[in-house]
């Protein structure tokens, strides 16, 4: 066994470390967009329910997991879950503590590149004089990785390579000389910026800097208590999938930073600190930022039309305009700020995610840590073009749901189960209470035996079996319309309409309407058409091909509008899919050398 | 602001602040532990030890 010599400098280090694996880009861009879409006010009921009942339990389980295998020179959840069991399986389970943290890195490093090239384009004072449309389309231009925004060709990939060198650079420094040092920069300045914006949010007036609202509108329609929505399932799921999110569980890097603790060290103590400094930056500060201030300029609802896409859209396409309405100082300054908070808050969580790679690699393979730290980039390099160039083929999406959602939730509930139920949980609170620095109340013995893993599989079973529109109504024996975001449906490709081949000589229209027109736009032929629900969908193909409707054309769901070659969007999602079975299967195949190796060294 | 949302507010973020500060604290001034010859951070070891 190689000897892995990383170590924490300090106890406030590596609670800085910890606090800013959680605190990421979702405490800012994701929590509001999910308020917002759950009953404002009420949804912080159901959210603060499941910190305590899902969060806070499972926050004991990974940090005493990875404190125990620790011990055993285990830091990571492959080897920690096999010496918490004999049964073989286990450590396969442990996996998905490696295979998410590589998928998530290979598209998160994505996102904080385009973070990092914001803070550079509000610096140089690319939006002035941009209206909203244009700010939307600069985005969409940023995504298209073949058409460049500031002149540098291949801008997307050149600045996610720069965003993936400098997390390799970091990780390769260490632990106490690297990935402390990043978030004990990163942490404060994440927090004065947030101060500086929620303060500029707070106080925005109507009639000033083009603002139609008070800032106060905002926080109102968000803090309004809606007690009606409490008893409904969908937002009591997306409250429990957002303790996931911005908790970073299930994920493999709690455990991985703990392991670095010793036996004798507090770990209840420090998982409460990291945790509720996450919910300070969420809770206090992610809520006074983006809500406010789009709705101060762009009203109510407005804003709930703008979330419906997700936070990233408000985030990228919407933000950059509102800033310039504070004049062309502030407006740099503030889209600095914004993008700088954002890009702190990602790179202190993709670090997080490199450092169980990175452990591996040196605990198993004997690899030096600059060597493992190179591993890790490689890796993400590999796997995350793809979501780069095929970004707008669903690629990026799909990484996401399987990686950054599914796998989460499954492995929370075997580690969950393992911890309470196989290992024991005389000898769990064992671990959780050793060293610690606070008394543990002893109701959470109760909590992590029956309430976390109930959670954890009614999470699970609801994420499977989740109807059409969220309406738990609508299920019966008989059956019922599958939502498209369900797992069942996922795998199923029924979100998948007309155009269902990967390669085909027509493409289809995947809505019914009236075509409003055809145009010719960059090099493309476009169609665009007003559904039945008077929204809009434009389809975009090459040249070559040929569009083979007008406008005034009535056309319905499988009608053909262009004629030639094709690769449709089905065709990359199910490459995407295979690629991470793959990837997934790889690193089994790397846990059967390794454990092996160690039971014929006489290890294990 | 209506009175609702102000008070849900206002003790949200007190509370959720509160335990920050709190645990945030309870770790800055926590004791050192006795009898523990080398514990998880590099800081603390004597300078003969660091490398």
């Amino acid at each position: 066994m190689a000897v892995n010599n990383l170590r924490w400098g300090s106890r406030i280090g590596l609670i800085l470390a910890m606090a800013g694996n959680a605190v990421g880009l979702g405490n800012f861009l994701r929590f509001p967009v999910q308020a917002v879409q759950n009953g404002g006010g009420a949804f912080i009921i159901p959210y603060l329910v499941c910190f305590l009942l899902m969060g806070v339990p499972l926050l004991f389980i990974e940090w005493s997991i990875g404190r125990y295998g620790g011990q055993f020179g285990h830091h990571t959840t492959p080897f920690a879950f096999n010496k918490m069991s004999k049964a073989r399986m286990w450590k396969y389970i442990g996996v998905f503590g490696i295979f998410s943290n590589i998928t998530i890195a290979a598209y998160y490093c994505y996102i904080e590149s385009w973070t990092m090239s914001y803070v550079y384009h509000s610096a140089a004072g690319t939006f002035a004089g941009m209206d909203q449309n244009s700010v939307a389309a600069f985005f969409d231009n940023y995504l298209n990785v073949f058409t460049s925004t500031t002149g540098i060709p291949f801008e997307a990939i050149v600045f996610f390579v720069v965003c993936l060198a400098l997390n390799t650079w970091v990780l390769s420094r260490g632990l106490s000389g690297g990935v402390e040092k990043a978030a004990k920069i990163g942490m404060p300045l994440l927090i004065i910026f947030g101060i500086f914006l929620a303060v500029k949010a707070i106080f925005l007036k109507a009639g000033h800097d083009g603002a139609v609202y008070d800032g106060t509108v905002g926080l109102n329609f968000l803090w309004t208590p809606q007690y009606s929505s409490l008893t409904n399932p969908k937002v009591w799921l997306a409250a429990a999938g957002q303790i996931f999110f911005t908790l970073s569980l299930g994920q493999g890097s709690v455990q991985c930073y703990a392991a670095y603790v010793k036996k004798k060290d507090d770990i209840a103590l420090n998982a409460m600190s990291a945790g509720w400094m996450n919910e300070f930056v969420e809770v206090v500060l992610g809520s006074a930022i983006i809500i406010p201030i789009s709705i101060g300029y762009l009203g109510i609802d407005r804003v709930i039309e703008l979330t419906s896409f997700g936070g990233l859209g408000l985030g990228f396409r919407t933000m950059p305009f509102l800033f310039q309405q504070w004049g062309p100082v502030l407006a740099a300054v503030a889209g600095v700020a914004f993008f700088g908070l954002l890009f702190f808050a990602g790179i202190t969580s993709s670090l997080a995610m490199g450092t169980p790679v990175m452990s591996f690699l040196i605990d198993e393979f004997n690899w030096r840590r600059s060597r493992a730290a190179m591993g890790f980039g490689f890796s993400v390099l590999l796997l995350g073009l793809p979501t780069v160039i095929f970004f707008q083929k669903g690629v990026f999406d799909e990484y996401d749901y399987w990686a950054g959602t599914v796998s989460l939730v499954v492995f929370a509930m075997f580690e969950a189960i393992l911890f309470a139920w196989v290992f024991g949980l005389k000898k769990g609170w064992k671990e959780i209470t050793d060293g610690a620095d606070i008394k543990v109340p002893v109701i959470f013995k109760y909590i992590l035996k029956f309430v976390t893993p109930v959670i954890l599989i009614l999470v699970f079973v609801t994420s499977l079996i989740r109807p059409a529109n969220d309406d738990w109504g609508k299920v019966s024996i008989t059956g019922w319309e599958l939502h498209p975001e369900s797992i069942i449906a996922k795998i199923r490709n029924d979100h998948v309409g007309p155009n269902h081949e990967y390669f085909a000589d027509k493409y289809y229209s995947e809505t019914s309407g009236v075509v409003d027109s055809v145009y010719t736009c960059e090099d493309n032929n476009v169609v665009s058409i007003i559904n039945e629900d008077n929204t809009v969908k434009t389809y975009e193909t090459a040249l070559t091909n040929t569009v083979i409707v007008k406008k005034g054309d009535r056309v319905d769901t499988g009608d053909a509008l262009f004629i030639g070659s094709f690769i449709n969007n089905v065709f990359y999602v199910d490459m995407s899919r295979l690629l991470l079975v793959a990837l997934f299967l790889s690193i089994c195949v790397l846990i059967s050398i390794a454990y092996h190796k160690r039971k014929k060294s006489g290890e294990i | 602001m209506n009175t609702s949302a102000l008070l849900f507010m206002i003790i949200t973020q007190a509370i959720i602040t509160g335990l920050m500060l709190y645990f945030f604290f309870k770790v800055l001034f926590a004791k050192p532990k006795v009898g523990i010859n080398e514990d998880s951070y590099a800081d603390n070891d004597e300078p003969a030890v660091k490398k």
